[in-house]
């Protein structure tokens, strides 16, 4: 991936709709982006969406993820309270938890413009000049591809298109603790442990400054014409037991 | 002599890949086939999801009708403008 994505004015009519989210259940947030993505669908070219959130301990898996990936069996999990749910986006697994930040954009995609290709350099970019602006220039840089710090992953990618409008994205590991980072294979083809801003950084870090980065840099390289705080949706009228993980 | 009554004839369309904007040698397979052989379809319905580096791609039925024919299983590499299948759609009733 170039850091200098290719040129596309696909968003400069475009007002993104940004969705700073207190902690929220990952079915939540889903059913959310889908009332978006449909929203979105009926209106391409004007209105997009970003939501960044974090979730109570879950683990999502992708459709390049695998319960090989897992290092602790199913009473393990259990025993744990991490609640694993298979998904249509691309990528492998994802740990959600405090500190684990999700990246959520649901944007639409003109394909004989910026692709898919396009598009996912673009959200890559994003995490990476975020990932770029936290962490050290010595020992714990970013590596110089991907989303790796010493080829250990500390972000993540995976998307799911549908009538044109992408969902799903990408998540940075901000402050997870590390007690959460070995029994998991984040990457299909990285066995490397996870790391976090705060374990390269060997300081706190505060999560809300990294939101305010990625929605910085997300407005960047895609080039929004504009972009607006919105206000925290509906909940929704599910029920749900809140997830509390032992760990 | 008998008036004969037109019978709808069975169409075929073509499920074709679409061109998605991958970089040139950019591996994109079948992930699923979101419907199964001989199952009903409305023009629009999610069909089947392909898969490139980390974002899948959701192509729709391209007419309202059955899936007849799948030619490209789940891990398949696939290239823009291959026929993946088809789909047998009547005839519209123009009364109807």
């Amino acid at each position: 991936m170039n850091e200098s994505l290719r040129k596309n004015d696909d968003y400069r009519q475009c007002t993104l709709e940004v969705y700073l989210l207190p902690r929220m259940d990952w079915a939540d947030v889903l059913q959310l982006q889908h009332r978006f993505a449909y929203e979105i669908g009926d209106d391409p070219g004007k209105r997009a969406a970003l939501i960044i959130v974090e979730h109570p301990a879950i683990v999502t898996v992708g459709r390049q993820g695998s319960h090989a990936h897992f290092r602790i069996d199913e009473t393990e999990l259990s025993d744990r309270e991490i609640e694993v749910r298979w998904t249509n986006r691309g990528g492998g697994c994802w740990l959600h938890g405090p500190g684990s930040i999700a990246v959520y954009p649901i944007v639409p995609i003109r394909l004989n413009s910026l692709g898919l290709t396009g598009y996912r350099e673009a959200i890559e970019l994003a995490l990476r000049r975020t990932l770029a602006e936290f962490l050290p220039t010595g020992d714990g840089r970013l590596d110089e591809r991907g989303l790796t710090v010493g080829g250990r992953p500390i972000g993540g990618l995976g998307i799911a298109v549908k009538n044109n409008v992408a969902y799903h994205g990408g998540w940075i590991n901000a402050s997870l603790a590390p007690k959460w980072f070995d029994w998991l294979q984040v990457e299909p083809q990285n066995q490397k442990p996870m790391t976090s801003i705060a374990r390269e950084r060997r300081t706190p870090i505060r999560p809300d400054g990294v939101r305010e980065a990625i929605v910085r840099n997300v407005v960047d390289v895609l080039g929004f014409g504009n972009f607006f705080l919105a206000n925290a949706p509906q909940p929704s009228h599910r029920t749900r037991q809140p997830t509390h993980a032992r760990i | 002599m008998h008036e004969s009554k037109s019978v709808p004839k069975p169409l075929s369309v073509e499920i074709v890949a679409p061109e998605l904007g991958l970089e040139t040698g950019e591996r994109l397979v079948v992930s699923s086939w979101l419907v199964r052989h001989g199952e009903t379809v409305v023009v629009g319905d999610r069909l089947l999801e392909v898969l490139a580096d980390r974002i899948t791609f959701d192509i729709p039925s391209p007419a309202t009708g059955t899936l007849v024919r799948i030619l490209a299983e789940i891990d398949e590499p696939i290239l823009p403008g291959q026929v993946l299948g088809t789909i047998s759609a009547a005839d519209s009733d123009p009364d109807l």
